[in-house]
């Protein structure tokens, strides 16, 4: 039985005359990793968005699990339980120690200070990060802080993985470093996976490869 | 601490926003302790006669407007017996304070200050008495002259009450203290006692009855009453409102400015989850910990102020408070808390308001 459905999924967005999405669907197995390829402005993103539940679709639904995501409850409570997002620039908090960004998705699930500091270390530990983990992010390299981000996706466990575009702001190894990393743990976490990404080496790294173009679904490569 | 980090990207700024909520506080401050000292004192020099019905010329604001003719003292007396002690209050303009408080009792009453050194001016002499905190500042002792009236008189005494209004000023005989205000013949107010305190009502009834140009009132409720203190209070009210709303825009101007920049990161803790309250949580920290340390340097303004009217020329000696009482401190960190909170609206409907997707893609 599929885990992730997506069903005539169509995203039209207020003073735009285009479909950013125009009825997508496709399917997913529990703890499966797909790779949506596709040029710039194809809809990866807005896909990604409509999975995570940071934005509503027009039309269509999204089935986790054999239910729509909005009987998950609240948006945030869906996000904070079910999804972990690893964002294309890292996307850390400055304010925040690498730990403190880590452990940020347990804030919102009512977690314990001590425990989330415990938990944080032990996933910055996972991505060889243990000793930055009281570094503000602008102390530190690109590619430590999206091992951190990804550290950040994996503390709760998520059943589903996004990451649009991990490696994009990466030189190529050190990209390629972060995206196997983050295949790695994830399948120790069983979560399925969706990487939105240009790059066909890293996509090619995923179970199955889905091929977007101009808000639609082209055959996978 | 992630709010107090966040306090520190921007050190100047949040100078500048404690600066800002600090002169509001200070203001208010300063006003709600120079009031509620007035107010305080005044009651106390009262308290301190032991009297039970105070009386003053009808419509007078205040003591020192209220005016009562001899006549009406001479019949209050005949009236009541010795139980009533009249009482010249004003103020004297010198060229070495330009608020000189004067107070004329009668000679029986001369006895109640407390001498610290000296005697009391002799009935029918122009000699005074004058308060510990005057000597101090014009270095007097007993024996020496002070400049009065356009004259100069001799310092027979010195006193203290306890009470910085008093023991900013000068007493005299009655008759002296109205040559001195220019005020013959008349008096500012009455104090009477009753040794049946169960009459007390019944004849303030008949003074105001037999006396229509005057206001009897049980002395517990004179100072309450005192016109004057309302129009204060209320003028101290609507200081305290404008600072208020003034350091609130301060504030809220910061917030604002801190929620622009911090936009997308609002945007990603949303989309790891947060709700927005706990955005606004971490807000409201950085609020409360603007405006509280704004209170903190806001009570320290209010003392140099308060030290420095205290020093001027232009306030007389006493009227004003050197400290600020625990009350009035503990009223304004109560401001303060209130002030965090409203200063916290307009960010906090913003980010209530706010799509993560379009946070997330704010530059």
């Amino acid at each position: 039985m599929p885990f992730l459905i997506v069903d005539q999924l169509s995203k039209k967005y207020p003073n735009d005359n285009t479909n950013a999405l125009k009825g997508i669907s496709f399917s997913m197995l529990k703890g499966e990793i797909v790779a949506v390829v596709g040029p710039s402005g194809c809809g990866k993103s807005t896909l990604l968005n409509l999975i995570e539940y940071l934005d509503l679709p027009t039309s269509g639904k999204i089935l986790v699990n054999g239910k729509p995501v909005g009987d998950y409850g609240p948006a945030h409570t869906f996000r904070s339980k079910m999804v972990g997002f690893v964002f294309q620039y890292h996307h850390m908090v400055s304010g925040m120690t690498l730990a403190e960004n880590v452990a940020a998705p347990l804030i919102a699930q009512g977690v314990g200070k001590l425990e989330r500091r415990r938990r944080a270390l032990e996933h910055l530990e996972n991505v060889g990060l243990g000793h930055r983990a009281h570094f503000l992010p602008n102390l530190v390299s690109g590619g430590e802080r999206q091992r951190a981000a990804v550290a950040r996706a994996l503390i709760t466990s998520p059943s589903i993985i996004l990451a649009d575009e991990p490696t994009g702001n990466l030189d190529s190894s050190a990209g390629e470093a972060v995206f196997k990393l983050m295949l790695a743990q994830s399948r120790l976490n069983g979560s399925t996976v969706i990487i939105a990404t240009h790059n066909l080496a890293i996509a090619a790294m995923a179970d199955r490869i889905i091929q977007m173009r101009d808000g639609e679904l082209i055959s996978p490569v | 601490m992630i709010f107090i980090r966040n306090i520190l990207r921007h050190k100047l700024r949040s100078i500048m926003t404690i600066l800002g909520a600090a002169v509001g506080i200070a203001i208010y401050v300063a006003v709600v302790a120079i009031t509620n000292n007035l107010e305080k004192e005044t009651k106390q020099v009262i308290d301190d006669y032991n009297a039970d019905i105070t009386v003053q010329g009808k419509g007078a604001p205040s003591p020192l407007h209220s005016r009562i003719k001899s006549e009406d003292i001479d019949a209050l007396k005949a009236m009541l017996g010795n139980q009533v002690d009249p009482l010249v209050v004003g103020a004297l303009r010198e060229n070495w304070n330009s608020y000189v408080m004067l107070l004329g009792v009668p000679l029986s009453l001369l006895p109640r200050f407390g001498l610290l050194e000296g005697s009391a001016p002799l009935p029918g002499g122009r000699d005074v008495m004058i308060g510990t905190i005057l000597a101090q500042e014009l270095g007097l002792k007993a024996g020496g002259s002070i400049p009065l009236g356009g004259g100069s008189a001799i310092v027979t005494g010195i006193y203290s009450m306890g009470n910085r209004l008093v023991d900013g000023g000068v007493v005299a005989d009655i008759a002296e203290a109205q040559r001195l205000l220019g005020k013959e013949g008349q008096i500012n107010i009455a104090l009477v006692r009753i040794r049946n305190k169960g009459e007390v009502k019944n004849l303030i009834r008949d003074i105001n009855r037999r006396f229509p140009r005057l206001n009897a009132l049980p002395t517990a409720d004179f100072v309450g009453n005192i016109r004057l203190f309302r129009t204060i209070g209320t003028f101290t009210k609507s200081v305290a409102i404008i600072c208020f709303f003034g350091s609130c825009l301060v504030v809220t101007n910061t917030l604002l400015m801190a929620l622009s920049e911090r936009t997308r990161e609002v945007g990603i803790l949303m989309a790891v989850g947060w709700r927005p309250w706990l955005v606004i949580r971490m807000l409201l920290a950085e609020s409360v910990t603007l405006c509280l340390c704004g209170a903190v340097a806001g009570n320290g303004m209010a003392i140099l102020i308060l030290k420095f009217l205290n020093n001027s020329k232009a306030v007389g000696f006493g009227w004003i408070p050197v400290t600020i009482s625990p009350a009035t401190f503990l009223g304004s960190l109560g401001v303060t808390i209130l002030l965090a909170l409203i200063a916290l609206i307009w960010p906090a409907t913003i980010v209530y308001k706010l799509s993560p997707v379009e946070a997330l893609r704010h530059e």
